[in-house]
């Protein structure tokens, strides 16, 4: 029995299938109804009615949006009765608005102008009504952070509401009674917005009530042109449009057929001003003055001639495209023929993509997260690192129910207000839980061995995973990125290994070409397409080789030493051995490199970038500045070292667009579960904040305008224990010590405090250690 | 290879009227082939000056290309934008709704855009054949003409007055009072041209047997216009394909047999007096009312209702910025030019922009039966034969 | 042999020997432009606050068909809009009269200034300050 009705609409007979609302049939077949409130994003809200339909046998129009279609249902889009109440609607939306079409930023691409267009509205005999002298008066929020709000000219279509509850889970935007009587659009506490100011809300918005601060006034839209690429911040992989006029990009949106839905993050949406030539390198560098391509890259080229092959390495900053990784591999293990190549992969998902098990599905598409039945989100905050994922969990928890939701970290997250079953265990102890949850699970799944640990694992926790059908596993960075995160990987592969073929992993990670650097085998133990390949050299070791004098020169790709290591360290590496450095924004590494050469920056290079889900994703170029990208720039080194790099290659490596993986795993390890040795009476861990991805981040408007400065975040009972109040400035020390405003958050466990990384001129690795995230911390109350 | 670059023996010469030339009228490269002062065979070149007009419409929205449609032929622009106008209503299914107002000023316009037309051609034609005086008188015409103009519309040579769904603003006062002056007078200088001209021996051994072609090559060549009619075809698109008020007026068709240049001549010479009777007619007849369709979804509204209602200001963005949505289609439409037949073939798929524009120009199906005309005559018979035919590159080029 | 043709002409020219010139004597006297004529562009003001009357709307950029109207935005601090440059580039111009007609706030009129030329190319873009003083005959 097929699922399969025929429905009439306007006399003509259509398929559909059962489950399909009369608007999804219509605008499959090219019949126009118009719909303000509904979305593909979220669904039907029902709110502005404007789609309302008459259906034969029925006296009142019904909704479109939210009703689903039956067998032999005949349906009217264009008759008189409908469209006097579409027009009805019309001139009530146009009874308030202030003819303010010159001014307003979301002229020539307005759903309420198109509306009255389509409608041929002529006519408003709700005018009188109206008392001229009170229109506008609605507030206009000039005083929120980023996004704009001006009720006057808002419809009340619900939109920014409905997908600040159902698709970002933060739900601060409700209808509100005012004092002139009738409702607006506010924040659910009144005070101003403080929020992830992500801004769907501004790209949803049918009117220009919700606008963005940052493009205000700057461009009509009709005047730019839009370039589809890829968002430079994690390894998301959102698709986005950049709208470019006279060479600037002038803001970025994305549209409703992209894998993200045309969600974007703040650092996506808001961010793009990084890209603008004061925060980028302008001039090639040697020994710390300025100088010219020809003469830096000569240079360069001597460094690497006067050094043995392997006292030279290079390291990948993990953000580059395929393409230049591709080209660094060929020039040095052709040419220079050294091994010693890793990159920023390697802190985290090199780890678990060497200890892969056998049967799981490591790159999968994020909405295939809609096949599985639990989530399991382990070892990170999942909002903060990848919002993508976020998103994606939210969907199939709130929106399509169909998913549960099993969160095991240290402290409560953003994911778990959508209800989860919470396991949580002290930073530290991630090797200890996952035996421990291991041993529970064997047990339940009947699986002899003799992994297991000291924690206790609740027996819901336990029923929902041993039962499920297909899990996604939402690995955090933070976990895979612990002192002993080698462990932590492969006491996670045993786990994997338990469940099998049901398991969908997601690794995160913050670096949008970290797969990319995998595919390329820039990193520790990975060969081209991600074989695996013996672990020679890697990024932990290089503080130390550096110091012993084993490496005399290093070769950095887009390679941020700061982000990565503490300021001391990096400042050591820097002093001992010679430097070439390829990057495009400015960097404190700028200052202390011997051979500086800027390269182009993610909206003026062409390349691939490739994401969680194995996808090899185009970036285009949108902007012209007289740069080389990276891949052309190592080109150029390599004919000046005497090296003919063969570009052929590179274009044939990346034609085959699939893993390798090797995924040999297939009988449990035995895991130590090390842990970390605390002294003292709180622990610090070392967080990735939603609004930082990189240090570089720090430049552009939208995330240094949501976030200025860092924040200690600090159980109240040990705030009060120490004296302090929530905004005072404290200094927190562990290796070195660093001055950061506390906040009070009652979600924080006691005995730990945490702060992020990445914020410019605040290294969190100074207070805990090159490439450690966990400290013990000392706090004292600053002045 | 075209016959007309291939020299057979040692009497024949290939000469280069090139398009630096006082009497090409515009750009033309003109090659032919001589045998001592007889033309054996011949070839135009056109293409100088090339614009690409047609493509340019496929980014502009259809009240934006008006202005560009008055470039063509530039010396009747009135009736460009007239046959793109009436193109466009066409496929918009708006042509009876176009106020009869509006259509008795498009007809004026037309007429007195081919009396401006035909004035030019007499002035040009002349003077390369000799005799100067009468461009200048016919210029002085003409200037009357163009004050006209000038006091509608505000421009002299390109209007950019017709538009779809009427006209852009009314008559201003007192031009009725100057098109009365000017009909009457007119009919006193057509005289004085056929005084200086008609019996002229100069004139007749220029242009009688000169540049002949029969009736059956006329049609074949597929020109029309006043060429055709010169040659005894009796086809003129205002009386057989009617559009406007055109079936409202009585006038005639001057239909010559010779098929030479003097034909073509006393053709367009009684076609200016014929446009006068039209005029005439016309300030009779003109009723009065509105001069703009009130269709809101295609046409732009007047200033008092953008700047009071929130609804027609928003229209106003979507219809400037995008353009209104004409629906997909097809349409071509022919328009009696002075020098011909001008046709727009316009193809729609739905959107605020014509997908395809094609521009069927006279000039450049009237410039293919040049050969045929010049063959056996004289270097000197080129000019007389270029002047009858009476092209323009705006329009021939595009 | 009696020239008739020829003498009929000749009757013709000698007739207009005396009958008064219709030339225009320009310098001397300047050729007035009826009351609709479309020249150089003026942008208005209001009169008793002296601000001008454009706000940037987009319409006239859009609309002119050889596109030589270039308008920067800015925001006023009344949180208003504003022209910050306004250049029309009369070298380009047709003269068609399509951006006065779009404008929504009759912030943009074209006068009867015809007399325009100039030696170099440059001098032809209008900015928002020339445009703001043209003086025309009539006001």
């Amino acid at each position: 029995m097929a699922d399969t009705v025929k429905v009439k609409i306007n006399g003509k007979e259509y398929e559909a299938k059962k489950d399909e609302t009369i608007l999804q049939v219509a605008r499959r077949n090219g019949i126009y109804i118009p719909a303000i409130c509904y979305s593909d994003r979220f669904g039907a809200i029902g709110a502005c009615r404007i789609c309302a339909v008459e259906i034969v046998g029925m006296k009142k129009p019904m909704l479109s949006c939210a009703m689903k279609v039956k067998d032999g249902m005949e349906i009217l889009t264009d008759s008189e009765k409908v469209i006097e109440f579409r027009k009805n609607i019309v001139y009530e939306w146009d009874k308030f608005h202030p003819l303010q079409c010159g001014v307003c930023d979301k002229s020539g691409e307005c759903g309420l102008q198109d509306i009255n267009y389509e409608l041929n509205i002529t006519e408003n005999p709700l005018e009188k009504e109206a008392d001229p002298l009170s229109v506008p008066n609605r507030t206009i929020h000039y005083e929120w952070k980023i996004i704009h709000h001006d009720a006057n000219l808002c419809i009340q279509c619900r939109r920014c509401v409905t997908i600040c509850d159902r698709v970002v889970n933060f739900g601060i935007l409700a209808l509100v009674k005012k004092e002139w009587g009738g409702r607006e659009i506010d924040t659910k506490d009144g005070k101003p917005l403080d929020c992830e100011f992500c801004g769907q809300c501004v790209s949803i918005c049918p009117t220009g009530a919700m606008s963005s601060k940052l493009f205000k006034y700057k461009a009509r839209p009709w005047e730019m042109d839009k370039v589809r690429t890829t968002c430079q911040f994690c390894a998301s992989g959102c698709q986005m449009d950049l709208n470019v006029k006279d060479n600037k990009v002038l803001r970025v949106t994305s549209e409703d057929d992209t894998p993200n839905m045309a969600n974007l993050c703040n650092l996506g949406r808001f961010n793009y001003s990084v890209v603008e030539s004061k925060n980028l390198i302008n001039s090639p560098k040697v020994n710390g003055s300025s100088s010219n391509l020809d003469v830096a890259i000569k240079k360069a080229a001597d460094i690497l001639k006067s050094h043995g092959p392997d006292e030279i390495a290079a390291i990948c900053g993990a953000r580059e495209t395929v393409e230049d990784q591709l080209a660094l591999k060929l020039f040095f293990e052709n040419a220079i023929k050294t091994s010693n190549i890793d990159s920023f992969a390697s802190t985290h998902i090199g780890k678990l993509f060497s200890v892969l098990p056998k049967g799981v599905s490591p790159l999968n598409n994020v909405s295939d997260m809609e096949e599985c039945d639990v989530i399991f989100a382990f070892g990170g905050d999942v909002a903060n690192e990848m919002p993508r994922l976020d998103w994606q969990t939210t969907r199939n928890v709130k929106l399509l129910k169909k998913s549960k939701l099993v969160t095991a970290y240290w402290r409560d997250t953003k994911i778990d207000t959508l209800g989860s079953v919470a396991l949580r265990y002290e930073p530290g102890q991630e090797v200890e839980f996952l035996n421990s949850l291991f041993g529970s699970l064997a047990g339940a799944l009947n699986v002899s061995t003799d992994i297991k640990g000291s924690i206790e694992i609740p027996e819901d926790a336990v029923k929902v995973l041993s039962e499920a059908k297909k899990i996604a596993f939402l690995v955090g960075q933070e976990a895979l990125e612990r002192p002993n995160g080698s462990d932590v990987a492969l006491a996670l592969a045993n786990l994997m290994l338990l469940f099998g073929d049901k398991v969908k992993l997601y690794a995160s990670s913050k670096y949008n070409n970290s797969y990319g650097a995998i595919y390329s085998g820039v990193t520790n133990g990975f060969d081209l397409y991600g074989k695996s390949k013996e672990k020679v050299f890697s990024l932990y070791d290089l503080p130390k080789l550096v110091e012993d004098g084993k490496i005399r020169a290093i070769f950095l790709l887009n390679a941020d030493l700061f982000t990565i290591f503490s300021d001391e360290d990096a400042r050591k590496i820097f002093d001992k051995a010679d430097v070439i450095y390829l990057d495009a924004y400015m960097s404190d590494s700028v200052k202390y490199a011997k051979v500086v050469i800027p390269v182009a920056t993610f909206a003026s290079t062409d390349g691939h970038y490739v994401n969680i889900e194995g996808r090899f994703n185009r970036v285009r170029k949108a902007i012209d500045r007289d740069v080389l990208m990276a891949k052309d720039v190592v080109i150029r080194i390599a004919g000046q070292y005497g090296y003919n790099l063969p570009i052929g290659y590179i274009k044939e490596a990346l034609d085959k667009a699939t893993f390798d993986l090797d995924q040999d795993m297939d009988s449990f390890r035995n895991v130590q579960s090390g842990g970390f040795d605390f002294t003292g009476s709180l622990k610090g861990v070392v967080v990735y904040s939603k609004f930082r991805s990189g240090i570089f981040s720090s430049f552009g408007e939208g995330a240094s305008i949501a976030m200025e400065e860092p924040v200690l975040e600090i159980n109240p009972e040990d705030a009060q224990t120490l004296g302090i109040e929530d905004g005072n400035y404290v200094n927190v020390e562990g290796l070195s010590a660093l001055r950061v405003k506390a906040k009070i958050d009652d979600q924080m466990p006691k005995g730990v405090v945490s702060i992020p990384l990445w914020f410019a001129g605040y290294n969190a690795y100074n207070v805990s250690g090159s490439l450690t995230n966990l400290f013990s911390a000392k706090l004292m109350k600053g002045e | 290879m075209n016959e007309a670059y291939v020299v057979n023996n040692e009497r024949e010469v290939i000469l280069n009227v090139g398009p630096q030339h006082p009497a090409t009228h515009g750009v033309l490269r003109y090659v032919v082939k001589l045998d001592g002062e007889r033309i054996v065979d011949s070839d135009p070149q056109v293409g100088f000056l090339h614009r690409g007009i047609e493509k340019l419409a496929e980014y502009m929205t259809y009240h934006q290309f008006n202005p560009y449609t008055d470039r063509l032929d530039y010396l009747a622009s009135m009736n460009n934008n007239l046959a793109y106008v009436m193109a466009v209503e066409k496929l918009l299914g708006i042509t009876d709704q176009i106020p009869e107002r509006a259509q008795y000023i498009r007809v004026i316009m037309a007429e007195l855009g081919r009396i401006a037309s035909h004035l030019v051609w007499l002035a040009t034609h002349a003077l390369d054949i000799g005799a100067m005086t009468v461009f200048l008188y016919s210029f002085r015409e003409r200037e009357y003409i163009i004050d006209m103009f000038e006091m509608a519309c505000g421009n002299r040579l390109t209007y950019n007055y017709i538009r779809i769904g009427g006209v852009a603003r009314d008559l201003p006062d007192g031009f009725m009072d100057r098109l009365k002056e000017f009909t009457k007078l007119f009919y006193g200088k057509v005289k004085e041209y056929h005084q200086l001209l008609t019996k002229n021996r100069i004139w007749l051994k220029r242009t009688k047997d000169v540049g002949y072609i029969s009736k059956e090559d006329a049609i074949n060549y597929g020109i029309a216009g006043p060429c055709t009619r010169g040659s005894g075809v009796d086809w003129d698109l205002r009386r057989d394909m009617p559009y406007l008020v055109y079936p409202e007026l009585n006038f005639e068709i001057p239909v010559y047999d010779e098929g030479d240049v003097y034909a073509r001549y006393l053709v367009r010479m009684d076609e200016m007096v014929q446009s006068n009777r039209i005029l005439e007619q016309c300030i009779e007849k003109i009723p009065d009312g509105p001069v703009m369709i009130d269709e809101p979804r295609y046409v732009w509204e007047p200033k008092e209702r953008i700047m009071m209602n929130n609804y027609a200001l928003m229209k106003h963005f979507v219809k400037v910025v995008k353009g209104f949505k004409a629906p997909p289609g097809e349409v071509y439409f022919g328009a009696e030019n002075p020098k011909g037949e001008l046709g727009f073939y316009i193809y729609s798929t739905g959107e605020g922009k014509p997908y395809r524009l094609k521009i069927r120009a006279p000039s450049f199906i009237n410039i293919s039966a040049m050969p045929k005309m010049v063959k056996g005559g004289l270097i000197a018979d080129i000019i007389s034969v270029i002047g009858s035919l009476d092209f323009v590159f705006g329009e021939c080029d595009r | 042999m009696l020239f008739n043709d020829l003498r009929k002409g000749l009757a013709v020219t000698i007739k207009y020997l005396f009958t008064h010139a219709v030339t225009c004597q320009y310098p001397d006297e300047r050729l007035e432009v009826p009351e609709r004529a479309r020249w150089l562009h003026k942008l208005e003001t209001f009169e008793d606050s002296g601000k001008i009357k454009c706000i940037d709307c987009g319409l006239c950029e859009r609309i002119c068909p050889s596109k030589c109207i270039k308008i920067t935005p800015v925001e006023n601090e009344d949180h208003t809009k504003n022209a910050a440059q306004y250049e029309i580039d009369l070298g380009r111009c047709l003269f068609c009269g399509l951006c006065v007609e779009v404008c929504p706030e009759l912030a943009l009129s074209m006068t009867d200034k015809y007399e325009l030329a100039e030696y170099d190319r440059e001098k032809f873009v209008y900015t928002k300050e020339q445009l703001l003083n043209v003086k025309s005959k009539e006001g």
